[in-house]
């Protein structure tokens, strides 16, 4: 039995050491292997064959980086700009009704003005349908010449109009008074005027 | 006289910085072919051993070597350079490998090698059959060993490499490449003896 066991262990022992050899031979063999002929001098001649200093090439990367930020830089002041001319003709409605108040009728008498009753856009509705029918035709106007944007300007109040104002706020039946005494005395200076033409003409 | 004197003193300093520039670049150049001369074996070798085509282990070789070229101005300060090469090569044929494995190319080249080798072998015909039966077993069994264990054991098949330079190669330390390889070369022992017995029952 012993025997046996021996025989079974020497057996096992041969067959392993066999195993082994053969591993080893195959791993041996498994880049055991040669290349084709003239490898070095392919391999010289290909780096040869590149351009010298690759080192230098952070400066091509570096022209990259920097023409990359430029176009950023550009589409972000291109698309500011494009930005605040709309945002302008938004916040300044007044010039297409300054470019539209030519046609007009061009002046309110004094009594009017005075009252506070000249046609505003804001309650004038013939002028705000005007300037309705309009915008297509001012807007158009505007984009083709920026310059109108900011030309003429919108000016203040002086300080003699805002004492008008408030005058004729305060005492709106004194204001009325007075407006319709200039308006005669001017209705007066006018005929006098025309007369003295008239006279003139005829005695030439 | 010795305005003179300076200027010849700058001259020579300007031609000696000069020499010592050109020399560097000159040195850098010998240093790469040298290591061409040296190791290009190795590089073939190592990337025959992960990709198992001839074809694709020299385009691996060309391109550790343009890769040595891309960093040529760092080999002064390589201690090593058969490790530095070697990890270079290693790293250039398991990315070729994953990406020949991404396109799903298969080698072409290398099932007509072991009838070439019969035929020109000076042993027996069948024991030449039986051992390049093994041969293609053992490739195949490699090939599905978990890559912990391929990988070193894959390397220390290359006979230019020590263990402590396949360690080095793979970041890990000697005794971990001996471990791993004793385990991967266990578990080919126990499939090989597998198939060899299937193979006896099999008739």
């Amino acid at each position: 039995m012993t025997d046996q066991n021996h025989e079974q262990a020497h057996v096992q022992d041969s067959q392993n050491d066999e195993l082994d050899r053969a591993l080893d031979a195959a791993l041996t063999k498994y880049s055991s292997v040669d290349p084709r002929a003239g490898l070095e001098e392919r391999i010289l001649a290909n780096l040869r064959a590149q351009p010298t200093a690759p080192s230098h090439a952070w400066w091509k990367w570096g022209l990259a980086g920097a023409l990359a930020v430029m176009v950023i830089v550009a589409m972000a002041v291109a698309w500011r700009s494009g930005r605040t001319t709309h945002s302008q003709l938004a916040r300044h409605p007044t010039n297409t009704e300054q470019i539209r108040r030519p046609a007009n009728p061009p002046e309110a008498t004094a009594s009017e003005r005075l009252l506070g009753n000249t046609p505003t856009r804001a309650t004038h509705r013939g002028g705000a349908i005007a300037v309705k029918r309009s915008a297509p035709r001012a807007r158009a106007v505007a984009e083709a010449d920026p310059k109108l944007d900011v030309f003429p300007s919108p000016r203040p109040l002086s300080e003699e109009e805002l004492a008008l104002a408030r005058y004729v706020r305060n005492f709106p039946s004194d204001a009325k008074l007075v407006a319709q005494a200039q308006e005669a005395s001017e209705r007066d200076v006018l005929a006098k005027m025309q007369a003295l033409a008239t006279e003139s003409t005829e005695s030439n | 006289m010795i305005e003179g004197q300076r200027v010849v003193a700058g001259e020579a300093i300007l031609s000696g910085v000069a020499t010592i520039e050109r020399s560097r670049s000159e040195s850098s150049h010998d240093t790469l072919e040298r290591l061409v001369r040296e190791h290009s074996r190795l590089v073939y070798r190592i990337a025959y051993a992960v990709l198992r085509s001839h074809h694709d282990a020299e385009d691996s070789s060309q391109e550790t070597f343009m890769r040595v070229l891309r960093y040529s101005s760092k080999l002064p300060e390589v201690e090593d350079p058969k490790t530095w090469l070697a990890r270079i090569a290693w790293r250039v044929a398991v990315d070729r490998s994953k990406k020949r494995r991404w396109t799903r190319e298969i080698p072409l080249d290398d099932p007509a090698k072991p009838v070439a080798e019969v035929a020109s072998s000076e042993i027996p015909a069948d024991e030449a059959v039986q051992a390049t039966q093994l041969g293609v077993a053992v490739v195949k069994l490699i090939a599905a060993l978990p890559t912990k264990l391929r990988e070193p054991l894959i390397l220390s098949t290359v006979e230019e490499i020590s263990p402590r330079e396949v360690a080095a190669t793979l970041g890990i330390n000697e005794a971990a490449v001996r471990s791993r390889v004793f385990r991967a070369r266990q578990i080919l022992k126990e499939k090989l003896a597998q198939q060899t017995g299937t193979r006896q029952v099999e008739p």
